[in-house]
């Protein structure tokens, strides 16, 4: 009897072992492939207003071309931080994880604000 | 076709294969073949105790037994069937001198494998010694080689197993291949050295770990007695010391019997060596260090000579080089400095990891995306205090960190709360009280550690700058990001003020982008042949002595399964 309630309880911890892996998995999937997207749509973003700034004729053009530059460095080195987070084991993955979804949000925020200053 | 013609034919099918199986048999009593159906059977074992440091370890090198005699039909390569070749006692020696190359004789068993040798030939002449015992020493001396030449590929202690922080970029060789060569060309030396780093500071160390090992073997040198501050004028028996210590290190080369301008000298020289300010008096740091034996030193270049197993085989070039005990950055280009300065790393409870990376992107007026650690543990409690802190110091709340960020009311936020998990990001502004300072050199590593700038650059006036979170903070971060924009019309410093002038974010890309070493040399040889020493910060030397002194050969059954023995004459 003594056997059989321990072997249940080795059971249930497997069990819920085997549930957290597989939410931390799930979460893990979810935020990597959300951050592909968010870095694919900034590209998209940037590559529309590469082609809006193009047609610029004013003395603003060289100014906004250079922060397109920076902008599209900045989703580069996001991209880069990507790949070295999927490649990630699962303990430093939750510490770097912040610092790529603030990349992501500071990257989108300044192409809103460019996309603002082009059309205003 | 003739009745006769067809006899011929058999005939002489049948000749060939009567000469072919004569051949055969002949050819199975030479002394070589017997060696080699005595190989094949011990390879054949599965059950094989063999020396190594884990089961792993062992399990693999034993693979890569299995695979050199597989390759050469169990050919024996130590041995000619009549007895030991001479490239064993080349083995022999070279583990012997196996303490240059940053590895421990000891765990090769030198002495073992001599007797061994000794054995089979004592055998008296005319007499071939017994085929099993040739294969016997033919297989433990390509196992020896294997494990050896494991070591000096990759170090004998995984870096991990000391700092689960600690990456290293494995290095690949075809090791069957290398002893083949070293057997075709009679040489295991040169084998061995051909696994080795190539960089020519290893060579460098090498020469000084022979010099320190004369020293030690010749009883080193003797401690000086405690007391007072020696400073120049002195004349004393301690003094009489002093010149004698820094006479075998060779920072005096003259011994003159007073503390006099040249000692004084010396004093300095010694202590600019070991990290210490050089102040040419001897205080009682100065005493520490001079009083390390010089079998402590020796054990020290063997540690460092171990490290250099764990790096990549190409460092790039240029490469940017951080040796956090020397708390100090360098622009390496053919094999000389060419960018020097202070670097402050992380303090011994938030160290800085040992990584190899790029430098791809620098950021000017870097926003500081605050990690939740000092976000809870060092922001919060400020927060709480003063109400008004985040916004004099130009941070943001963001909602839930890891999601879109957007901005919420910091008096949302209960911040005498620090026992659960943050459920806030912190962000601060580019400008003057950013940590970060003005300039930031990208690294996508794992560990979010990058090279930055610092508005608290009275830091590098320290002489152990032990003081981030783990983070580099650099002391000429213009110069560092014209350095690795060089070429580039945005990387001159004057566009580069500018950027930093205006204020505003700005990320610009390293097109060639710089490998990135982040490293622990205690003891190093300069390009000059300057010795150089530092403290242990981290504690790594002493956690690797330790792995090393514990990580004693042991012996393992490669795979603990009865097998019956392939007979054989």
């Amino acid at each position: 009897m003594v056997r059989l309630r321990g072997a249940s309880v080795v059971v249930v911890l497997l069990v819920l072992a085997g549930c957290a892996s597989s939410r931390e998995k799930a979460e893990r999937t979810q935020f990597e492939k959300a951050s592909a997207r968010r870095l694919a749509a900034a590209k998209a973003g940037l590559d529309s207003l590469a082609e809006e700034i193009k047609f610029r004729t004013d003395t603003t053009r060289a100014k906004l071309a250079q922060r397109l530059d920076s902008l599209d460095v900045a989703r580069g080195v996001a991209s880069l931080k990507l790949d070295t987070l999927k490649a990630t084991e699962s303990k430093r993955w939750r510490e770097i994880k912040g610092e790529m979804a603030d990349m992501l949000s500071v990257l989108e925020a300044q192409t809103d604000s460019l996309r603002a200053q082009l059309r205003r | 076709m003739s009745r006769k013609a067809a006899y011929l034919i058999v005939f002489l099918v049948l000749a060939a294969f009567g000469v072919w199986w004569l051949y055969q048999a002949l050819e199975a009593r030479t002394p070589t073949s017997r060696v080699a159906r005595q190989v094949r059977i011990l390879v054949q074992r599965k059950s094989l105790p063999l020396p190594g440091t884990s089961r792993q370890e062992a399990a693999r090198n034993w693979s890569l037994v299995r695979e050199f005699y597989q390759r050469r039909g169990t050919k024996p390569a130590w041995t000619d069937g009549r007895g030991p070749l001479s490239v064993t006692q080349q083995l022999v020696a070279a583990i012997e001198e196996s303490g240059r190359r940053g590895l421990d004789p000891a765990d090769y068993d030198p002495a073992g494998l001599t007797d061994q040798i000794a054995k089979l030939q004592s055998v008296p002449l005319g007499t071939p010694p017994p085929a099993r015992d040739l294969a016997a020493l033919d297989v433990r001396a390509t196992y020896t080689y294997f494990r050896m030449a494991n070591h000096l590929l990759n170090g004998h202690v995984p870096p991990r197993s000391l700092d689960p922080d600690w990456r290293k970029s494995p290095r690949a060789a075809n090791l069957a291949g290398n002893l083949e060569s070293a057997i075709r060309a009679n040489d295991v030396s040169k084998a061995f050295d051909e696994l080795a780093p190539k960089d020519p500071a290893y060579a460098r160390l090498q020469q000084t770990w022979d010099e320190y090992a004369k020293l030690t073997q010749a009883g080193g040198w003797q401690p000086i007695p405690g007391g007072a501050p020696m400073r120049p004028g002195e004349r004393s028996t301690r003094v009489q010391a002093l010149v004698l210590r820094l006479t075998a290190t060779r920072d005096l080369l003259t011994g003159p019997s007073s503390y006099d301008g040249v000692v004084g000298e010396a004093v300095r020289r010694f202590q600019a060596r070991h990290g210490l300010a050089p102040t040419g008096l001897v205080d009682a740091t100065t005493l520490a260090a001079l009083n390390v034996p010089a079998g402590s030193r020796l054990r020290q270049i063997q540690l460092n000579l171990e490290r250099w197993h764990w790096l990549p085989s190409d460092l790039g070039d240029p490469y940017v080089l951080v040796n956090i005990p020397d708390y100090r950055l360098d622009v390496i280009e053919n094999g000389r400095s060419v960018l020097t300065m202070a670097v402050v790393v992380g303090k011994r409870m938030s160290p800085t990891p040992m990584f190899s990376d790029r430098a791809v992107a620098v950021e000017v007026n870097p926003y500081w995306n605050i990690p939740a650690s000092i976000a809870k543990n060092e922001i919060a409690p400020k927060a709480a205090q003063d109400a008004g802190y985040l916004e004099r110091s130009h941070m943001h709340v963001l909602s839930e960190p890891g999601q879109n960020g957007t901005e919420v009311d910091a008096s949302s936020v209960a911040w005498s709360d620090t026992s659960s998990d943050v459920s806030y990001a912190l962000r601060q502004d580019p400008g003057p009280d950013n940590p970060l300072g003005r300039i930031k050199i990208a690294l996508p590593n794992e560990y979010d550690v990058y090279l930055h700038d610092t508005p608290a650059g009275q830091l590098f006036s320290a002489k152990s700058r032990d003081f981030s979170h783990g983070c580099i903070r650099v002391e000429k971060p213009l110069d560092l990001a014209a350095y690795l924009l060089r070429g580039s019309s945005e990387g001159t410093p004057e566009h580069l003020q500018q950027l930093i002038d205006s204020g505003e974010n700005h990320w610009i890309a390293i097109h060639n982008p710089v490998p990135v070493h982040i490293l622990y040399w205690t003891a190093w040889v300069d390009p000059d042949g300057t010795v150089q020493f530092r403290n242990d910060v981290y504690g790594h030397d002493q956690r690797l002595d330790q792995a090393l002194r514990e990580g004693r050969v042991s012996q393992f059954e490669i795979n603990p399964q009865p097998q019956q023995e392939e007979s054989g004459p």
